[in-house]
């Protein structure tokens, strides 16, 4: 067998409706997710880039010459070269190093960020959806408590109050983030809360935390998945905020907002500190954006 | 120009008949516009603030008995009072207050309002108190030994004898401006001597009247038509809180700002090189110090505090971040003080470190939390001196905030700032960095870095610290302060000093007369502007 | 009540007005307990700011002594309920104290730093609409072309700039290599002091007292952040705009429109527009909260004298009134807004009545 031909019996197979097995029925939908994506060049290009993004992260030390932290205050900075490709900052630090190591710094902060939320947010909304009744007030209350605040201001107040470092600025935009994911997880669990196959897992016995996980969690994964990706682009702007700040990742951690912020002492006389950072902060959110804006498009067509 | 740029924008102007921007760009003549940081500006009532920008309005809005100018730091020159008198036991000091001299209000300024103001200092008792509280007066005392015997006489008697310098100095600090006793009469709430009032507003006889302030944005003084020096010839002056250094630069180098307080080295660097600013270099009375925390096992060993010293890169940062902040500076009394010896022996020399490390029982080095505050240049400090210790196997977790608070509390284990003393005198910072009378927790000594490093510095220099403070005859003072110097060098200090202090401003080269001053007493009356 | 009511028996009506007396008095409560969680959760940020308050007070040379009255000055000396307690009765009194780094009543901070937010947000709120919604309904109308694609990445690419950086960037382009725009501040120097009164807003007090030199520079500074923030704000309203848009389209009237002959921008404006105009002012008070957000970063690149940059200096100088009260300021201008959304939302559009 010829390998095209082989590709074209995978794409068949994975294409067919005619599923003979739960495996095939799951596969198939995400083949078919897989190829909007493809027909949807800006969300293919977001998806790219953060491949690129999950690549550099992975290969720093491969990929880079210098070292990150290691500073030379004779080599202070220097403007771009072939030696420096983004030049050097006020301790003579690689800038391209730097960048590339904090590859590793953004996705650090938002997928920690989204791990904690995810669970939080769909537990807070699913309870609240499910159970109805005062627990649903109740939780819904403390939801609009936290709503309630422009989130920048809330996640700054909090990274203040705990102090500076990149586990508090993570814990502090985690509290400004759930609250649109437990809304979202709520409004999902209302719709299928009378469900014939909810009911039906209710008289057969099935728990709270069973039918939740069994049958709630599935229906509403989508739109959540979707919901943290277009997320992930403000995780990374609020992360940079605050680093911006002062109060995010500390010395001599690599952080693209501290990077910009700190890079603004030396504006007129070296460009690329400021520049090149937060040209890589616009690059990143705006592909998750893209990718998040796409994925709405293939799991919610209305939209499209 | 600003708003004629944007016409011309808008095409209402022609180009052509548009006079270049630079020449537009001009503060107007009879106008001092200094861009400056205000964000630590704490009010303005002098016997309770205690920061180098507040204390430059203070100096300005209100007048003290004696001045200390700039270029002669250490010469007691005639102010508000116009001559004195030392009691042969050098405890009685009797000062002859001027006449004729007119407060903001219209009242008159006598000794009455004199002994007020010291008194009301040493009564509130705020942080710059110590001025006078560390000669030995107190709220108990103070009625007695300060006095108005008339109107135009001041008697100060001291507890114990001083070094005369001392006093007089201390008469010439922000901290002892003399008051309008008369018109804050009226201004008491609850028993606070004005205080309220004098947050936002003066009573002050100085050249300048406080106009408005809006704290973190403007503050406007205008000049006194009644200053009994004569009219000061800058109309206004206005301070305007520009944070950013790189928009101070833009707006100094184009001409919207007269004088820039707040540059960072590479935009002062510039600055020079452009041409059209001076730079001014006004070493301060403090310095660049880092305090190892000595209840800290490892901290304590005196092995440990000397590797220190050599982690520290003094020549890479005197030529880059430290260029326009600080002068590398190891011994404790800065030069053109009383027993000022010029010694560096410390580099940045890893090897060493690591050997002394070894021989300290650590050749793996160890892991320390280290506090610094994220301002230029401290934190760049801080952060050369992190990659450096890690080289040697000290992993320090540089954590920036404000955390002068925990420094205070002795919890802390490494912590770095600077510092900055408001007498022109060795003694100044001898007091904070080698006297702990008591090193227990119990004894709160907050105010003394020394106790709050926990260090218990050696007793002999301690003795000499407070003899010399003592001492009238100036070239046996000077002998002592240049032992002291050397056993504090040998002590391997739990203070580690690397830069004296220096506070760098950018004037516009049209500016004469604005000179920084040591002690944060800069001058605005003597300030012209060439056409 | 409208017109249709009155048609209704009167017993139901007075049912009807019972519960809504009754959905008054609920939503009532349930501002009021938003604002207690408010007032909880500022106090705790508020005491949990690490910075010392007292040192930021008496600077860090002062001896214990010292120390210890303004530490007893400041109440911090009792226990953290009775302080809380305290501070509720304050509050209650609109006493917010005193900031101990102005050293002004924290009101009359308020009173000042908030009017230059709101010329700000009020700004760039209006630019963002008059850019954005037509924006957003061109995209909807030539969906799939590339005027939508167009308008997909110029929003988007809104939603990612990181705005520090762009005010940054702006300032280093604009001011420091071509000189077309100030640097920062509210108004020249030379204007400073001119006007003052009655709005704390510049650009209105100096038309009530047609200064127009003072109004061109306070314009003047105002823009160019204006335009960042305003950007941010297009970027939200031409893609909420667009989505409302195509719902409208989709509906049967407008393909009824079509068949009888109507032009096709006849119909859009005044049909499909008309029905998404509540849509839209709900989306637009939004974005204008979410511009109180834009403006704590963008103060601080344009030295603009407002809240955010207010609260951002109380914040590291653990000035905590300063923090309680501007944080206040901001959750109680939020839940207005939302409510005040919600009152037109049910008053302008007909299917919530």
């Amino acid at each position: 067998m010829t390998r095209s031909g082989y590709f074209n019996d995978l794409h068949n197979w994975l294409i067919s409706e005619d599923f003979t097995s739960t495996r095939q029925a799951r596969l198939h939908k995400a083949y078919v997710a897989w190829l909007s994506l493809l027909a949807n060049p800006l969300a293919f290009a977001g998806f790219a880039v953060v491949v690129l993004l999950i690549l550099i992260a992975t290969l720093a030390p491969i990929i880079t010459l210098h070292d990150p932290v290691s500073q030379d205050l004779t080599m202070a900075l220097k403007a771009p070269s072939a030696a420096h490709w983004f030049g050097t900052d006020e301790f003579g630090r690689d800038v391209y190093a730097r960048l590339v190591y904090g590859a590793r710094t953004t996705l650090y902060i938002s997928i920690l960020v989204t791990v904690i939320v995810a669970p939080i947010g769909f537990v807070i909304g699913a309870m609240s959806g499910y159970l109805s009744g005062w627990i649903d007030v109740v939780l819904m209350r403390i939801t609009d408590i936290f709503l309630s605040f422009p989130s920048l201001v809330l996640a700054l107040a909090f990274s203040a109050a705990l102090g500076p470092g990149i586990e508090n600025a993570v814990i502090a935009i985690a509290l400004t983030v759930w609250p649109p994911i437990a809304r979202l997880a709520r409004a999902e669990t209302l719709t299928f809360r009378n469900a014939d196959f909810v009911v039906a897992a209710e008289l057969q016995g099935a728990g709270m935390w069973r039918i939740l996980l069994r049958h709630i969690v599935p229906l509403c994964a989508p739109s959540i998945v979707v919901r943290l990706t277009l997320n992930m682009s403000s995780i990374i702007l609020t992360a940079a905020g605050l680093g911006f700040l002062g109060l995010g990742a500390q010395p001599p951690m690599p952080e693209w907002g501290a990077m910009a912020a700190s890079g603004r002492q030396y504006l007129l006389d070296a460009w690329w500190l400021t520049t090149i950072p937060g040209i890589a902060i616009l690059t990143v959110s705006l592909a998750f954006n893209l990718l998040g804006d796409g994925l709405r498009d293939i799991m919610d067509p209305r939209n499209a | 120009m600003f708003r004629r740029s944007f016409i011309m924008l808008s095409g209402v102007a022609a180009l052509a008949s548009t006079p270049p921007l630079a020449a537009l760009a001009a503060t107007p003549k009879d106008q001092l516009v200094v861009a400056i940081t205000m964000s630590s500006m704490r009010g303005l009532d002098p016997h309770e603030i205690n920061q180098l920008e507040s204390a430059e309005v203070v100096a300005n809005l209100y007048e003290r008995l004696i001045v200390l100018p700039a270029d002669k730091i250490a010469e007691p020159q005639p102010g508000l009072a116009e001559s004195w008198t030392i009691s042969p036991d050098g405890k009685t000091f009797t000062f002859k207050i001027r006449q004729g001299v007119k407060f903001h209000s219209g009242n008159a300024l006598t000794a009455k309002d004199v002994e007020w103001s010291l008194r009301r200092l040493v009564k509130l008792g705020l942080a710059p108190s110590t001025d006078l509280r560390q000669w030995g007066f107190s709220a108990d005392n103070v009625e007695k030994l300060i006095r108005a015997t008339d109107d135009n006489t001041l008697v100060l008697e001291t507890p114990e004898v001083w070094n005369a310098n001392l006093i007089l100095f201390s008469l010439a600090s922000f901290s002892t401006s003399v008051l309008d006793s008369k018109f804050l009469a009226d201004k008491d709430k609850g028993g606070d001597m004005g205080r309220e009032f004098l947050q936002t507003a003066d009573a002050g006889s100085g050249p300048y009247a406080l106009r408005s302030w809006r704290a973190n944005e403007l503050l406007i003084a205008e000049a006194f038509k009644g200053y009994w020096q004569g009219e000061p010839k800058m109309r206004r002056v206005l301070l305007r809180h520009i944070p950013e250094s790189a928009a101070q630069r833009l707006q100094i180098d184009n001409g919207d700002v007269d004088v820039a307080a707040r540059l960072s080295s590479t935009d002062l660097g510039a600055l020079e090189a452009g041409g059209k600013v001076d730079i001014q270099k006004t070493p301060g009375f403090g310095y660049y110090y880092l305090a190892l925390n000595q209840k800290d096992e490892i901290l304590s060993k005196p092995k440990v505090r000397e590797a220190f010293r050599y982690l520290i890169d003094y020549d890479g940062l005197s030529a880059t971040v430290m260029k326009y902040y600080g002068i590398k500076q190891q011994t404790i009394i800065p030069p053109g003080l009383p027993g000022a010896i010029d010694k560096n022996p410390y580099k940045l020399d890893i090897e060493k470190a690591k050997q002394l490390l070894a021989e300290a029982g650590y050749p793996n080095g160890f892991t320390k939390v280290y506090y610094a505050t994220p301002v230029t240049p401290e934190y760049e400090v801080a952060q050369s001196l992190q990659a450096n210790a890690a080289k040697a196997g000290i992993k320090l977790d540089l954590q920036g905030g404000d955390h002068i608070g925990k420094f205070r509390n002795r919890d802390f284990e490494l912590f770095s700032a600077r510092s900055g003393e408001r007498l022109p005198d060795p003694h100044a910072i001898l007091q904070s960095y080698a006297t702990n009378a008591n090193n227990t927790d119990e004894a709160k000594l907050t105010g003394l870095n020394a106790w709050r490093t926990a260090w218990d510095v050696p007793k002999e220099i301690q003795d000499m610290v407070t003899a010399a403070a003592h001492e009238t005859d100036q070239s046996k003072r000077a002998e002592l302060y240049a032992k002291i110097n050397e056993a504090y060098l040998a002590a391997s200090p739990a203070l580690v000093t690397s830069f004296q202090r220096t506070d760098a401003k950018a004037v516009r080269k049209e500016v004469n007369g604005y000179l920084g001053h040591s002690t944060w007493l800069t001058r605005w009356d003597t300030v012209t502007k060439a056409q | 009540m409208s017109i249709a009511q009155t048609t209704e028996h009167p017993y139901q009506g007075s049912r009807k007005l019972l519960s809504g007396l009754r959905k008054i008095a609920t939503s009532f409560a349930v501002i009021l307990t938003t604002l207690f969680g408010l007032l909880v959760i500022t106090f705790i940020v508020g005491r949990m700011v690490p910075a010392d308050p007292v040192i930021a007070v008496i600077g860090d040379q002062a001896d214990q002594a010292t120390y210890d009255r303004v530490f007893t000055e400041m109440g911090l000396d009792r226990p953290l309920y009775v302080q809380f307690g305290h501070y509720l009765t304050d509050i209650a009194k609109l006493d917010f104290g005193q900031s101990h780094v102005t050293k002004n009543p924290v009101a009359s901070d308020l009173a000042r730093v908030f009017p230059a937010t709101l010329e700000l947000a009020t700004l760039a709120t209006l630019i963002g609409a008059c850019f954005g919604v037509p924006l957003g309904v061109l995209a909807a109308v030539r969906k799939g072309t590339w005027v939508d694609h167009v308008a997909r990445v110029v929003g988007l690419l809104g939603y990612s700039t990181p705005i520090f950086w762009l005010g940054t960037i702006v300032i280093l382009v604009f001011y420091a290599k071509f000189g077309l725009i100030p640097a920062g501040g509210r108004i020249d120097i030379y204007n400073e002091g001119l006007v003052e009164g009655p709005t704390n807003s510049l650009l209105i007090d100096s038309l009530l007292a047609r200064e127009w030199d003072v109004f061109w520079s306070a314009m003047h500074h105002v823009i160019t952040p204006a335009l960042i923030l305003g950007y941010a704000a297009m970027a939200y309203l031409s893609r909420m705009s667009r989505s409302f848009m195509l719902e409208q389209l989709r509906q049967e009237y407008i393909l009824t429109a079509r068949a009888k002959g109507l032009g096709k921008w006849p119909i859009i404006w005044r049909h499909a527009f008309r029905n998404i105009r509540v849509q839209l002012l709900t989306v637009v008070a939004l974005a204008y909260c979410g511009l109180l957000d834009g403006t704590v970063l963008i103060e601080t690149v344009f030295a603009w004298p407002g809240l955010g940059q207010y609260l951002t200096s109380a914040l590291f100088f653990a000035d905590m009134n300063a923090v309680l009260g501007s944080v206040l300021l901001i959750g109680i201008i939020s839940i207005a807004i939302n409510l005040l959304s919600d009152i037109v939302y049910r008053f302008i559009d007909p299917r919530t009545r």
